[in-house]
């Protein structure tokens, strides 16, 4: 309610705006010293306020010592109402008159007395002056702290989760188990064959443009064969997933934990990492390895494609180079770190989940923080899969 | 009516819980005795459901401790936790149903995991249940096709299917018609009849309040300014009291916000 804004709805009204005025503001002539200001019509804020004009000209004929503000059919009101009032009573104190506006509806009596109970008090601003370096230093560890300690906890959770299922005595249904196998095994198929046998296409392209100055083109089925089974469909897989399972995963979980039904659950004494986190784990965990399984040989047709159709070598001799090339060692990897990929994203999307805030918006966040999570750790692990294989000489 | 009588069932003790910079609980103390219906109000945002939710041990307290039968649930193991809250039966503001199962597999959820009755047996409480929330033909059903207040009155049935000890609701009438929610209010006196069993609800709806305690609580600015029978309420002068139980848009309720 500033006054400045008056002046800009008020100011100057049209010919148009003087007609309209009449309509919804008139201001009787001044009876024993009292002037009725009656106020008809709609009142709200998206059309000018009318002017002020005839009740300052009843003020300024003088003897006026009381303005009446009655309700003279009052159509739809907003706050615009208690500006023109409160400007009103600005200018009835100048001319020492007062107001009365007890014949008023009681919504705009009550709004009018909290307005003027507000008054005079100063506005509190929280102005928050940007802490120190040291302070948000030690802010951004304490945060880092307890994230790494709750990432632990949620850790700790899983792996007693897993430690009951082991010996028989998780808590959770079988048929969200089968549920997540479905949604993310036979359902994935089409998304994952299409990633793969373009990530193959494009490997094998790649190799044969440079393998071909060499005279080397047979060495394209090596370079594609050992890139897919060990790590490439692994990680194109887990990437894939992560950005469709890890999400649906944190949004389920984030949804629930939204409408409470995780806050009930707990109620119920049944920890959400056993009944929500395990099975959409295990899920991911027995589903990723197929999964990779059928996307090496998916990725390895692409291969092939180039192999025949760029390079003009038989089905059959690009088939026995990439025989040749690979051993159930190089199979071996790439299926275990499809398993750990597949459990490191489910655990993600489920982290994500049931850390989710209770809004809509925070399981939006939530969904897209499982992602990246998901991705970051997938190639994290891939460095360290491979620095142990360097290791252990396979 | 035993306030005077039962001993402390629930016992709060300066229980503080902020979250971020927003203090929502500032020194709550709250003595619930067993066997009673102690309602607490106050108005949205004033940190009723929080209160809730640290009985329960949903939440941890930043300081100040949660006792039901003299033990201390604020620090609880998860684990332990767990089997205290076998005793505890809650219901949720929007009922917090799980989404992918039937009314009927909702309200058995509790049954089968803990009560050790069998299918047929699990079936009739169900049916017991739905019978005294007045819900017919909607075992089948799945929660989204439920209206909202039919999924509160679900939530209900869940919280009562274990017979719990100790009864905590959220909000459990809002949102419902007048005579459902004379039907729920009425069901939780009839509950608390058994002098064994306890129940603390939520609300902010006076009708209901009145309906449902033999004792009012009235948290404000995360603290509570009144504790006692609902005649007490009604003639306390406590202005934040007196403001909420006229329905006064002026005073300190608001003052607070403004």
């Amino acid at each position: 309610m500033h006054r400045t804004d008056r002046k800009r709805t008020v100011g100057a009204p049209g010919a148009s705006g003087e007609a309209l005025d009449a309509e919804r503001l008139r201001c009787g002539p001044p009876e024993n010293g009292e002037v009725r200001v009656e106020l008809r019509g709609p009142w709200t804020l998206d059309r000018p306020l009318p002017s002020l004009g005839p009740v300052e000209a009843a003020l300024a004929r003088g003897g006026v010592e009381r303005l009446r503000v009655t309700d003279g059919g009052l159509g739809e009101w907003d706050s615009s109402v208690l500006v023109y009032i409160e400007d009103i009573e600005a200018m009835a104190a100048e001319r020492g008159a007062l107001v009365d506006t007890g014949a008023l509806p009681r919504g705009i009596r009550t709004l009018l007395e909290l307005a003027r109970s507000a008054r005079g008090r100063p506005i509190e601003r929280v102005e928050q002056p940007r802490p120190p370096l040291l302070v948000r230093v030690g802010d951004r560890a304490v945060w880092a702290w307890r994230g790494a300690v709750d990432g632990l906890e949620f850790g700790g959770e899983v792996a007693a989760a897993v430690w009951r299922f082991v010996r028989g005595r998780a808590r959770y249904r079988r048929s969200d188990l089968l549920l997540a196998i479905q949604q993310c095994g036979a359902g994935a198929l089409p998304i994952v064959s299409l990633l793969n046998f373009l990530v193959g296409l494009i490997l094998g392209f790649v190799a044969a443009t440079q393998l071909r100055e060499w005279g080397a083109e047979i060495f394209v089925a090596n370079l594609v064969g050992i890139g897919m089974v060990r790590a490439l469909a692994a990680v194109v897989t887990g990437v894939t997933m992560a950005g469709r399972t890890g999400a649906s995963f944190a949004a389920q979980l984030g949804t629930m934990q939204v409408n409470e039904e995780i806050d009930a659950l707990r109620t119920f004494g049944i920890p959400p990492a056993e009944f929500l986190v395990l099975p959409r784990m295990m899920a991911l965990g027995l589903m990723m390895p197929l999964l990779a399984l059928y996307a090496v040989v998916v990725g390895l047709l692409g291969g092939a494609v180039v192999g025949i159709s760029l390079l003009h070598f038989t089905l059959a001799e690009y088939a026995h180079q990439t025989y040749r090339a690979l051993d159930l060692t190089d199979l071996g990897v790439g299926i275990f770190s499809a398993a750990v990929f597949g459990v490191l994203v489910a655990l993600a999307g489920c982290y994500k989940g049931l850390r989710c805030g209770r809004s809509a918006a925070a399981v939006g966040e939530a969904t897209t923080s499982a992602v990246v999570i998901g991705i970051v750790s997938i190639v994290v692990a891939m460095a360290f899969i491979t620095w142990g294989c360097n290791i252990l000489g396979i | 009516m035993n306030q005077a009588g039962g001993p402390t069932k629930i016992s709060i003790r300066g229980l503080h819980k902020a979250f971020g910079a927003k203090k929502v609980l500032q020194g709550v103390d709250l003595e619930v005795p067993e066997g009673s219906s102690t309602v607490i109000m106050g108005g949205s945002g004033a940190g009723k459901s929080v209160l809730l939710k640290h009985v329960i041990g949903l939440l941890r307290p930043d300081a100040g401790e949660v006792l039901v039968d003299g033990g201390d649930i604020g620090h609880l193991h998860e684990g332990d936790l767990n089997t205290v809250r076998r005793q505890f039966g809650m219901s949720f503001q929007e009922g917090a149903l799980f989404d992918s199962m039937s009314v009927f597999d909702n309200i058995a959820f509790p049954l089968r995991r803990h009560s050790g009755l069998d299918p047929d047996g699990v079936a009739e409480r169900v049916r017991e249940c739905l019978r005294i929330v007045n819900l017919h033909d909607v075992e089948g059903k799945m929660p989204a096709e439920l209206s909202g207040g039919m999924r509160r009155r679900v939530g209900f049935a869940r919280a009562i299917a274990l017979k719990p000890r100790i009864l905590l609701f959220d909000e459990p009438t809002t949102g419902l018609d007048p005579v459902m929610t004379a039907l729920i209010a009425d069901t939780i006196r009839a509950l608390t009849e058994d002098e064994t069993v306890t129940a603390l609800t939520i609300t902010h709806d006076l009708q209901a309040a009145y309906a449902i305690a033999d004792r009012i609580a009235m948290i404000f600015q995360g603290r509570i300014v009144f504790c006692g029978p609902p005649e007490a309420f009604q003639t306390n002068t406590d202005p934040v009291v007196e403001q909420f139980r006229t329905s006064n848009p002026i005073g300190p309720w608001t003052e607070a916000e403004l």
